[in-house]
């Protein structure tokens, strides 16, 4: 069913601009009645994804198609997508109502759409002035009123929240959700998780321009949680005890560990039948964000690569997360 | 298309731009005509009304193509063709309707132009018991004729800002061309033979003949069909390429 309407579909998209690329081999859904959000840190390429789902940018290789058709061919496109692009795309002195006519005319859309969207996002009293005087904020209600013109089944928003107040961040949560909650998609993109998170049900998350995760919030919030903390004064022993539970095992300090992908249980199992001495085992639950770090890092800054397996542990160089730290033991899981 | 067409209306009525530049087409008219009306003489060589005709289709000309201009790269200036692509993706059919509705806005200017000219022009200069004669078949040529130009250099206008995307630059790329390049084009003796295809002598076969440019006899312009074809094919020709070129190219 992957021309189910309103289903968005990106299949080994790459987009190059000269020798970069932005946009490398990038595959993952979107289904109807859902908010997904789609994450990742600016210049991960998520607005040029959103412009070749929306036929501006013209893919290098790849398709992306919304109901199974790409954007170009779908008539009077705005009745099926609506979109939130760059905060300023309106002639200063074109006033907000006639802005969202002239649009209404290229879609065949009749002309009180205007006033309801308008009205919709609480810009009745400011219809007749010259966008030049909106604040950031009216323009990004503005823009959003532009994607709702034609009631569209499908609603790609890049970074909406920019510019809005936190009040107005709470009105745009709640108002993307009632439109996923009427069977619509809603695809945001944001560089923050923790503005995505109270909204979304699903992330997309990009970095580099590559996909590095995809799956419901749950999913990530389990993925996330659960590392677990060990502490001994026999640490090798203990490192070797526990690789071959296969957890990710990671060396925190002096005399902790930090393993992710096995329980506490099996942890605690490993230790007790290797005859090593614990003297701290506890679950910890990382957050999102650092989840979002961890995933996305390394795009701007080097990687930590310098030191070798079983050097001493230092603090974490500036700039890296916590959790990211060198592994001191091997990680028979790998870095997924 | 006819949704294409009624976006680009629109746009180009709901911005101050074309208001100023109708008044500025009229003032120049009203001042150009009652300048020749109350300066001419009885005596003066050549048809004084087709003299004026002349002078403001040329402004008429001017104003229709910075209009065209100003219709697409406007769009580049202020980012709005990110909706106009969104609303229509079919981009050449951006430009059809942009070439058609300046078009049409290019031959309403000159329709201006020429009726404040002659509403001017000819009770003054009857007054001044100066003879017009609107039927002579020469005036009507420059009456018609200017009235095409007109329309045509709107469809220019596109092409060239099609082309060349930044508003300043095209609008000065015009002005030079026709103020400037032109006239140095036509001073060159080898490249001189080449006026009568060129835009300004294309333009001036659908208005005269007796351009100064040729009246030495050695040249001769268009017929004004094949002249109006050629400025058209100029316009059209402009679009094409800058469709082809950069309108098509990525919007980030």
């Amino acid at each position: 069913m992957a021309d189910q309407p309103g289903r968005i579909v990106v299949a080994g998209l790459s987009k190059s601009f000269g020798t970069v690329r932005a946009v490398d081999n990038l595959s993952f859904t979107v289904e109807p009645g859902s908010v997904t959000g789609f994450l990742g840190p600016n210049g991960a390429g998520k607005t040029t994804t959103l412009r070749m789902l929306l036929g501006l940018v013209t893919p290098t290789s790849g398709t992306a198609t919304i109901g199974g058709v790409p954007y170009g061919q779908i008539t009077l496109p705005m009745r099926t997508v609506g979109a939130v692009l760059e905060a300023s795309s309106f002639h200063p002195a074109r006033t907000a109502r006639n802005h969202l006519r002239v649009y209404a005319a290229a879609s065949g859309i009749p002309d009180h759409r205007a006033d309801e969207v308008l009205a919709q996002v609480g810009l009745t009293d400011a219809a007749n002035r010259k966008v030049r005087g909106y604040s950031l904020g009216m323009r990004q209600r503005l823009g959003l009123a532009f994607a709702l013109l034609g009631n569209p089944q499908v609603l790609l928003l890049d970074e909406p929240a920019n510019g809005l107040d936190p009040e107005g961040i709470r009105w745009l949560r709640g108002f993307l959700r009632a439109l996923a909650d009427e069977g619509r998609t809603v695809l945001v993109s944001s560089h923050l998780l923790t503005e995505v998170q109270l909204m979304a049900d699903r992330v997309v998350i990009l970095s580099q321009g590559r996909l590095v995760r995809e799956g419901s919030m749950e999913e990530l919030e389990r993925g996330a949680g659960e590392t677990v903390v060990v502490s001994s004064p026999t640490l090798d022993k203990l490192g070797n005890a526990l690789t071959a539970t296969g957890g990710q095992i990671v060396r925190s300090g002096p005399d902790q560990l930090r393993i992710t992908g096995v329980p506490a249980a099996a942890v605690g199992h490993a230790a007790f039948a290797a005859g090593v001495e614990l003297h701290e085992l506890r679950t910890e639950r990382a957050d999102l964000e650092k989840l979002f770090f961890s995933l996305t890092e390394g795009q701007f800054y080097a990687p930590a690569g310098g030191l070798p397996p079983g050097a001493p542990p230092g603090p974490p160089p500036p700039g890296m997360p916590p959790g990211a730290q060198v592994p001191s033991a091997p990680a028979p899981g790998g870095v997924r | 298309m006819t949704v294409a067409l009624r976006a680009e209306a629109r746009k180009l009525l709901t911005t101050q731009v074309w208001f100023w530049m109708v008044v500025l087409t009229a003032a120049l008219a009203l001042l150009v005509a009652s300048l020749v009306s109350a300066f001419t003489s009885p005596d003066d060589a050549g048809i004084p009304i087709e003299a004026l005709l002349n002078g403001v289709v040329g402004f008429a000309v001017l104003i229709a193509s910075v209009l065209g201009v100003i219709g697409v790269t406007g769009e580049y200036r202020h980012l709005t063709v990110t909706p106009t692509f969104l609303s229509v993706p079919r981009r050449g059919t951006v430009i059809a309707a942009k070439l058609v509705t300046y078009l049409i806005t290019g031959l309403l200017l000159g329709v201006l132009t020429v009726a404040l000219a002659l509403a001017v022009a000819v009770p003054w200069l009857n007054g001044r018991g100066i003879d017009v004669d609107l039927g002579a078949s020469s005036t009507v040529r420059i009456i018609v004729g200017g009235i095409i130009a007109s329309g045509i250099w709107g469809v220019i206008g596109i092409g060239v800002g099609a082309l060349l995307r930044n508003q300043v630059a095209a609008v000065v790329g015009i002005v030079l061309y026709r103020f400037l390049i032109e006239g140095i084009l036509s001073a060159i003796p080898k490249v001189k033979s080449a006026y009568p295809y060129l835009p300004g002598g294309a333009t001036n076969s659908l208005l005269t003949t007796n351009d100064p440019n040729v009246n030495d006899g050695s040249l001769h312009l268009l017929s004004p069909w094949a002249g109006g074809a050629l400025l058209l094919a100029y316009g059209l020709v402009f679009a094409i390429v800058g469709t082809l070129l950069t309108v098509r190219r990525d919007v980030t």
